[in-house]
C-alpha cells in the first residue's frame, strides 16, 4: 500500500488538492447496502439537477452510476474485517463528461473470465456490439453472480467511451478490481488530468482515499437541496449509523456543518453559488466531519475569533453562552441563530479545528473540521 | 381555524396543531432551509390561541433532529406558552428517543431558559 506515490497522513487541504487533481466530485468508501445505493443515487440525481445538466447527460451517468453500484453491491467481499475489502465508489465531473469509477473485491480466480469479458466489449465496434447484445439476450445465459455480461455492453453502448479496468493483488485468494467508465458528451473533451491518468484515476483515488481514513467525500454546490440529499447518503452509511448515541451526534453535528455553507459560504462566480467539500474521515475511534467552503477574507478573523473562543470554554462557560446567544434579537436577514459552532462544540466535546487556505487576493478557503470520539 | 396541519417531509417536522382541545404536537426533523419563515405562522397560531386558551393546554415536542436555527424559533413558541402557564395549566412534553441524551439536553436548556417546568419523557422504539 505504500508505495512512492503513497498520500499518507495529508492535511485536509493537501489531500483536497490531491483528490481535486482528479476532479473528485463524490466518493464513498465502505459497505455498500441497498439502502445506500439508493441514497447514493438520489444524491448524484440533486446533484445533476442542481448543476442544470442535461437530460441526455444525467440519463447517461445516472445509467452508469446504478450499473456500477450494482457491481459493487453484487460482488463485494464476504469478509468485512479490512478496509481493503470495502467496496469503493467515485464520481469525477470534468468539462464535457463524468467518470464514474468503481472498486470491489474479487477472487483471483474470477480475474480470467472478468478480463475475457471486458476485453470483448472493449474490443467491439457499435455495430458488433449491437450483435453482441441481441446474440446475448437470446441465449439468456446468466454467469453465477447474476450478471449476463449485458450491463457491460450497455455501458460501453450508453457511455460511448471503452471500459477501463485494473486488478491489485491483495493476496493467493483476492484481487481488488477497479473500473472506470467514462461519459462523453459529443466529441468536446478537455485535455485533463484525468485524461492523462485515463486508466488510474480510481486506483489512484482509493489510495489516498484509503491511506487518509476517508469515508465520505463530495465537493458541489451546497443549496438546500443538495445538502437534504447529503444528509440523507450519510445517514444510509454503516459506518455512521451502527450506534445509536454516535448515529445522533454525527447527523446532528452534520445538520449544523452543512447549513453553515448553505448559509454563509461565498460564492466563486456568484453570489447565488455555494461551492463546498464536505467529508468523513476515521482515525483510530475519532470520527471527524469535515466542511469547506470559500470565504470573503474580510470575514475570516471574524469565524476564527468565534471558534477560538468557543474551544477556550469549559463545560459550564459553554452551556451558559448557549443560553445567551439563543434569546439575542435576531437579525431578519440572518438566517442562522448564531449558535452553529456553540452547539458542535458540546456535542462534539472536542475542539473544532480549523485550515485556512488562501484561495484569491479578496477570498481563502475555510477548512472546519469537528471530532468526535467513540 | 381552529387546526393547524403539517404533514412531515423528509427534512421539515410533523406539526398538529388543535386549538378546540388545547393539543400542539410537533415531531420528527426539524431542519427548514429558513426557520424563520417556517416557524412564522406556527408562532401566529399559537398567539391566536392565546385570545381565547382552554383551562388545560398540552404541548408534545418530540424532534429527532433539530437544527440550532429551528431550536431558537421553538424556544420563541414556548415563551408564549410559558406566559399562558401563568394563568391555565400548561403541561410542556418534551418527548425524546431513548438514549438521546443531546435531545434530552436541548430540552434541559430551553427549560432553563422559561422558567416553566417542563414534562421529560424518554421514549423506548
Amino acid at each position: 500500500m505504500n508505495g512512492p506515490d503513497s498520500q499518507k497522513y495529508l492535511s485536509i487541504a493537501e489531500l483536497f488538492n490531491v483528490l481535486n487533481n482528479y476532479q473528485l466530485n463524490y466518493a464513498y468508501n465502505g459497505d455498500f447496502t441497498n439502502d445506500l445505493t439508493e441514497r447514493i443515487l438520489a444524491l448524484a440525481e440533486t446533484n445533476m439537477e442542481v448543476e442544470s445538466e442535461s437530460l441526455k447527460i444525467k440519463k447517461k451517468v445516472y445509467f452508469i452510476i446504478v450499473e456500477s453500484l450494482q457491481n459493487i453491491t453484487r460482488h463485494q467481499g464476504s469478509s468485512k474485517d479490512s478496509r481493503l475489502l470495502d467496496g469503493f465508489f467515485s464520481i469525477h465531473k470534468f468539462l464535457g463528461g463524468y467518470l464514474i469509477g468503481s472498486g470491489n473485491e474479487v477472487e483471483n480466480s474470477h480475474i480470467a473470465s472478468l478480463s475475457q469479458k471486458l476485453d470483448k466489449v472493449n474490443s467491439m465496434n457499435a455495430d458488433e456490439l449491437k450483435d453482441y447484445q441481441k446474440e446475448v439476450l437470446s441465449a439468456g445465459g446468466f454467469s453465477e453472480k447474476g450478471g449476463a455480461g449485458l450491463g457491460l455492453i450497455e455501458m460501453v453502448r450508453k457511455s460511448g467511451n471503452k471500459l477501463s479496468y485494473d486488478f491489485k493483488k491483495l493476496d493467493e485468494q483476492n484481487s481488488y478490481f477497479y473500473f472506470q467508465s467514462k461519459i462523453t458528451e459529443a466529441q468536446a473533451v478537455e485535455n485533463t488530468v484525468i485524461e492523462q491518468h485515463n486508466y488510474d484515476v480510481v486506483k489512484n483515488v482509493h489510495e489516498a482515499v484509503i491511506d487518509n481514513n476517508l469515508k465520505i467525500f463530495f465537493q458541489g454546490q451546497f443549496r438546500h437541496e443538495n445538502v437534504r440529499s447529503l444528509l440523507s447518503m450519510a445517514e444510509g452509511s454503516i459506518y455512521l449509523t451502527e450506534n445509536f448515541s454516535f448515529k445522533k451526534t454525527s447527523v446532528a453535528i452534520m445538520i449544523e456543518l452543512l447549513q453553515n455553507i448553505s448559509y454563509h459560504a461565498a460564492g466563486i462566480n456568484n453570489s447565488e453559488e455555494r461551492p463546498g467539500l464536505f467529508m468523513v474521515a476515521d482515525n483510530n475511534n475519532v470520527c471527524s466531519l469535515i466542511t469547506g467552503n470559500y470565504i470573503e477574507n474580510a470575514k475570516i478573523d471574524e469565524v476564527i475569533k468565534k471558534i477560538d473562543f468557543v474551544n477556550s470554554l469549559d463545560h459550564a462557560a459553554i452551556e451558559k453562552l448557549y443560553l445567551e446567544t439563543i434569546v439575542l434579537e435576531q437579525d431578519e436577514q440572518k438566517r442562522g441563530a448564531g449558535l452553529g459552532f456553540i452547539d458542535i462544540r458540546i456535542k462534539s466535546k472536542n475542539k473544532i479545528e480549523i485550515e485556512l487556505v488562501p484561495y484569491k487576493d479578496d477570498k481563502s478557503f475555510i477548512i472546519i473540521k469537528a471530532n468526535i470520539s467513540y | 381555524m381552529d387546526i393547524f396541519r403539517f404533514d412531515a417531509t423528509e427534512d421539515l417536522p410533523s406539526v398538529m396543531f388543535d386549538n378546540s382541545k388545547g393539543v400542539f404536537e410537533i415531531s420528527k426533523r426539524s431542519l427548514p432551509e429558513n426557520a424563520i419563515l417556517f416557524y412564522e405562522p406556527l408562532i401566529e397560531h399559537v398567539t391566536e390561541y392565546l385570545r381565547a386558551p382552554k383551562e388545560e393546554t398540552n404541548v408534545i415536542l418530540h424532534f429527532d433532529y433539530i437544527s440550532t436555527s429551528s431550536t431558537k424559533q421553538v424556544m420563541k413558541m414556548i415563551m408564549l406558552f410559558d406566559e399562558l402557564s401563568k394563568t391555565k395549566k400548561v403541561n410542556l412534553n418534551w418527548n425524546y428517543d431513548n438514549g438521546d441524551t443531546d435531545m434530552l439536553q436541548t430540552g434541559s436548556r430551553l427549560e432553563k431558559l422559561t422558567g416553566m417546568k417542563f414534562i421529560f419523557n424518554e421514549i423506548k422504539p
